[in-house]
């Protein structure tokens, strides 16, 4: 069986990849990817249920938050409802979004910003070692110069050393991970085609 | 020659593949192969298996069973017999069945025990034999092997025994001596006047004597043995064995020393002999083998035969031999020694033989006259078998080696196996019970005297043996008789003997060791208490100065001075993009994420639709992504008023991620045919001719995800041909996604509010979102700034102040 697995494994990477080189295997790549698509539209469907199911086992057993658990199974079953009577572009399922799921996501990201905040401003007693300060010297700054004043660009800070850190040393680094990310996927895909990683199950 | 097979009987050469021996016929091949599993004999410390030894009798040899069998049907008939003569006492049997060969043959004719020579010595026909060969095959299977009869009987040397075994004449023309030992037990014939005549010229004198002192002595020992009451004088040895049979437990060793018994007063003539030898009352005529013998010479020597004479001579027993060559009183050493092996020498009969001594008489002749005076009814209760010590005579004997190296190897095997006539007790019950062991096997066991004797040699060494014919007597095989380490052996010290460089080093190493399992302490950070007030703090000081400027609408800081490369690159991709082109957006990003990123892209779509009315085509990798579209076209560009499936057309979710995207990009129509309300999507009018996805004028992705736009920008590289391609990401994906631009792979960036602020300069602050959130943004910049500074120089005088007073405690 692992065998099987590997050999399918490795036939469809190998037939994916030379789809990109050899346009003869173009059809066969869209055919293994529309399979590899229609798998992932299942996995979604999957990853619902085992979550409708873990909460409400969790409700059943009336474990500690198991009210949450509630609310989060019936918002799931009547968005699922409504979004699959009244179709998405409805006017009522627009009420769903920007009522509550934009809200409550924004609400994250603003309790989100107050706790960097708060970090920030408690790190360099917890750490202070150069790197510390470095850290938030550099947020400092590019809070800073990402701001404006009522008179203009804050000279200097907005204007010079702003952009040379997001255009010099911020697309350095990301270069860099993207670099990295790059080798780290081609290791990888050759790996797996090599049979040397078997993320499919196996080793 | 190595190959060849050398007899175990005769010691004769026969080639590898015979399976007899061509001389004796003996087997040399194995009728069976090696025993293995669970028939493999016993290994060395294994405990014998009991077996019931009536289940492995079909697997007897015809033979052995055959005996057993008539072993049985004379148990029966004697049983029988008993039933019948209940006035008839029997000798019980202490063995059973394995023992019934021995039973049947004392119990049902106790004239079949008796040789045949024995009984016509005494010139009575014995009664013929009804079942000679079961009677001997019983016989020789108790005493051992069929094999080992066959080699005495093939065995010139020690064909003297063959009188103990049968009576009948064997027709073997090789064995000389056979046939003048069997005349022995015809005496008729040995003293044929014709022979003794024809050859006294030729015998020596001490034979001639014999032969005339045969006649002689006949008359006289017949009248003491009936006198006695015994009509055979030395049947006085066999009806001892006839009577009790299974009293006797060693019958058969005593029957191989009468020939000897008989033998030794007869080799003596009566001239050449002493005085005290002269006493024809002690010269049993039962003992008048020599007697015979000359006969036998005689009439061999009548029918010309001289050199056979010779050989027989040869071939007679040497010690025979040398007692005929020495004078009398080596023969009377010598006799002692054999006496002393005699098993008929009791304490008892010398009581009897006591008053009877002559004088002159040397001691060794009060045995036969013991014997000639033995009486038969002294049960065995009666008489004491221990044997006399001998050892000082025996040692004294300057001959001795010389009589032992000289006898018969039949005679030798007896001596070495001095009889025990009482029985003796078994030692080894214990170990192994009688009823377990077949009687050939018990028969072949060692003579317990002889245990005994080795193990009063050898009193520590008591090991049971667990293997082989030995099985379960301890003692037998002594394991210090000749390998007894003499010397002490040689003391090695435990200590370890290391210099002290190795020691040091070895020190070392262990430093080394334990200092890579120590574990090493952990700079500890001290425990920093969240400060809930600090939070509440700073959630209040942002929450007001962030709405108030939202609230109040405010203007006081000025937008963006500037235009940056990537962004008026999007800015010049909005601007070329043909009237009423087709263009592809991608929409993902989260919800959390809508006001920074509508606040990004509502400019360029602002002017995009208001100078080109592209018909927008969107579609989403993210779940969302499509309720989000709706938003965004009912939201800020509400005031163009698109109309879904004619201006616009939302694909809705695209699933599959990176897979998703490059499937979407090789072929869109398959991909994702339908739009939102399940309508053909290719065939309306915002796709109406499009089928990949270079026919698109643009493609735009806004996302706020680095790997989101990571993925667009590459697995649609090679289908979207030139056509352009801008990415609007939010201002934490921007680093990640402006090495993109800087490669060219796209045509232009629009990131956060500071990009949309940018874009909306150049679009107439249309639609003024950007703006609208600007003050606010800024304030909340320039205070997110301060706070981070000043909390952070404020937390660290903190962290030093403790540091210090942590390291003034320590």
């Amino acid at each position: 069986m692992r065998v099987l697995t590997a050999v399918i494994a490795i036939a469809a990477g190998s037939l994916i990849l030379g789809g990109y080189f050899l346009p003869a295997l173009a059809d066969v790549q869209t055919l293994l990817l529309n399979w590899a698509i229609i798998l992932a539209g299942v996995a979604v469907l999957v990853g619902i249920s085992n979550l409708i199911s873990v909460h409400t086992d969790k409700i059943s057993r009336r474990e500690k938050g198991s009210a949450y658990s509630a609310l989060l199974v019936i918002g799931l079953v009547a968005t699922l409802s409504f979004g699959m009577i009244l179709r998405p572009h409805h006017s009522t399922m627009k009420i769903v979004m920007n009522g509550i799921i934009i809200p409550a996501e924004a609400s994250l990201m603003g309790v989100l910003t107050i706790s960097l905040l708060y970090a920030a401003i408690r790190l360099l007693r917890r750490r202070a070692d150069l790197m510390g300060i470095i850290f938030l010297s550099t947020a400092a700054l590019l809070l800073f110069g990402s701001a404006t004043m009522p008179l203009g660009d804050i000279p200097l800070i907005g204007t010079l050393l702003r952009p040379w850190v997001t255009q010099i040393l911020a697309l350095g680094g990301a270069r860099g991970i993207l670099i990295g990310v790059a080798l780290g996927t081609l290791t990888t895909g050759l790996r797996v085609l090599f049979g040397a990683d078997r993320p499919y199950g196996g080793n | 020659m190595s190959d060849m097979i050398k007899c175990p009987s005769c010691a004769e050469n026969n080639l590898p593949d015979q399976e007899f021996c061509q001389y004796c016929q003996t087997r040399l091949q194995p009728l069976t192969d090696p025993l293995d599993g669970a028939d493999a004999p016993i290994k060395p410390g294994q405990a014998p298996t009991k077996k019931n030894t009536a289940e492995l009798e079909p697997i007897l040899p015809q033979w052995l069973r055959d005996a057993r069998d008539s072993a049985r049907k004379d148990d029966q008939q004697a049983t029988q017999q008993n039933l019948q003569q209940p006035s008839q006492l029997k000798p019980a049997s202490s063995a059973k069945d394995l023992l019934a060969g021995l039973q049947s043959q004392a119990g049902d004719d106790e004239e079949d025990d008796m040789p045949d020579w024995l009984a016509s010595i005494t010139g009575v026909n014995s009664k013929p034999i009804k079942s000679q060969t079961e009677s001997f095959a019983v016989r020789w299977v108790e005493l051992g092997g069929k094999d080992d009869f066959a080699k005495d009987e093939s065995d010139g040397s020690s064909s003297d025994l063959a009188g103990l075994k049968s009576s009948e004449p064997q027709p073997d023309e090789n064995n000389e001596v056979r046939d003048w030992f069997r005349n022995l037990g015809n005496p008729e014939q040995a003293q044929q006047p014709e022979q003794s005549d024809s050859t006294d010229s030729d015998l020596p004198d001490w034979l001639r004597v014999t032969g005339s002192q045969n006649e002689k002595s006949k008359s006289a020992d017949s009248a003491d043995h009936s006198e006695s009451g015994v009509g055979e004088p030395p049947a006085g040895i066999i009806s001892e064995e006839a009577e009790s049979p299974s009293d006797s437990p060693k019958p058969n060793q005593d029957k191989s020393f009468e020939w000897l018994k008989s033998t030794v007063p007869a080799t003596s003539s009566r001239e050449e002999i002493p005085d005290w030898l002269s006493n024809d009352a002690a010269v049993p005529p039962a003992f008048t083998a020599a007697e015979d013998e000359s006969a036998e010479l005689k009439d061999a020597q009548s029918n010309g035969i001289s050199d056979r004479l010779e050989t027989v001579a040869l071939q007679s027993p040497s010690f025979l031999t040398a007692v005929e060559d020495e004078p009398s009183g080596g023969i009377s050493d010598r006799l002692k020694a054999v006496e002393f092996q005699s098993p008929i020498h009791t304490e008892s009969e010398e009581k009897t033989i006591e008053p009877a001594q002559d004088a002159d008489t040397l001691g060794w002749l009060d045995t036969f006259q013991a014997v000639s005076a033995y009486q038969p009814e002294n049960s065995l209760e009666q008489v004491d078998f221990t044997p006399l010590d001998f050892a000082e005579d025996f040692q004294a004997s300057d001959n001795m080696d010389g009589l032992f190296t000289d006898i018969p190897d039949g005679l030798l095997s007896a001596l070495e196996a001095p009889p025990s006539p009482l029985p003796t007790a078994d030692t080894n019950s214990e170990a192994i019970a009688p009823d377990d062991q077949p009687s050939w096997v018990e028969s072949m066991r060692p003579v317990d005297s002889d245990i005994s004797e080795l193990s009063s040699n050898f009193p520590a060494d008591q090991t049971v043996e667990s293997s082989g014919v030995l099985a379960g007597l301890s003692g037998v095989l002594p394991s210090g008789m000749g390998f007894a380490q003499r010397s002490r052996p040689k003391a090695y010290s435990t200590k370890l003997q290391v210099s002290d460089e190795q020691q040091a080093q070895a020190a070392l190493l262990e430093q080394i060791l334990a200092a890579e399992t120590a574990p090493v302490p952990i700079a500890s950070f001290s425990v920093l208490r969240t400060s809930r007030s600090l939070r509440w703090f700073l959630a209040f000081i942002v929450f007001v100065m962030i709405t108030i400027p939202l609230f109040m609408r405010t203007q006081m800081f000025s937008l963006p001075v500037g235009v940056p490369m990537d962004v008026n690159g999007a800015l010049q991709v909005a601007q070329a993009i043909p009237e009423s082109a087709p263009v592809l957006v991608a929409f993902d990003y989260e919800p959390a994420r809508v006001g920074e990123m509508e606040a990004a892209a509502a400019p360029m779509f602002d002017q995009m639709i208001l100078l080109r009315h592209p018909h927008l085509t969107f579609i989403s990798t993210n779940e969302t992504g499509a309720i989000l579209v709706e938003r965004f076209i009912s939201g800020p560009l509400a005031v163009h008023n698109y109309q879904s499936g004619i201006q616009y057309l939302n694909l809705g979710y695209l699933p599959g991620g990176q897979m998703g995207i490059r499937a979407f990009a090789q072929n869109p129509v398959v991909t994702s045919p339908f739009d939102m309300s399940l309508s053909s999507a290719w065939d309306s009018i915002p796709l109406e001719g499009i089928s990949s996805l270079s026919q698109f004028a643009a493609l735009i992705v806004v996302t706020d995800d680095a790997e989101s736009a990571r993925t667009w920008i590459e697995q649609t590289e090679s289908a979207r041909g030139a056509i352009p391609f801008v990415v609007i990401s939010s201002a934490q994906a921007a680093p990640m996604i402006q090495p993109y631009y800087e490669s060219q792979q796209i045509s232009g960036l629009v990131s956060g509010l500071y990009g949309g602020a940018l874009f909306e300069q150049y679009n107439a602050g249309r639609p003024g979102s950007a703006r609208s959130y600007w003050d606010a943004y800024s304030l909340g910049m320039l205070l997110a700034m301060a706070l981070v500074l000043g909390g952070g120089l404020w937390n660290l005088a903190l962290g030093l102040r403790e540091r210090v007073a942590a390291g003034e405690t320590q």
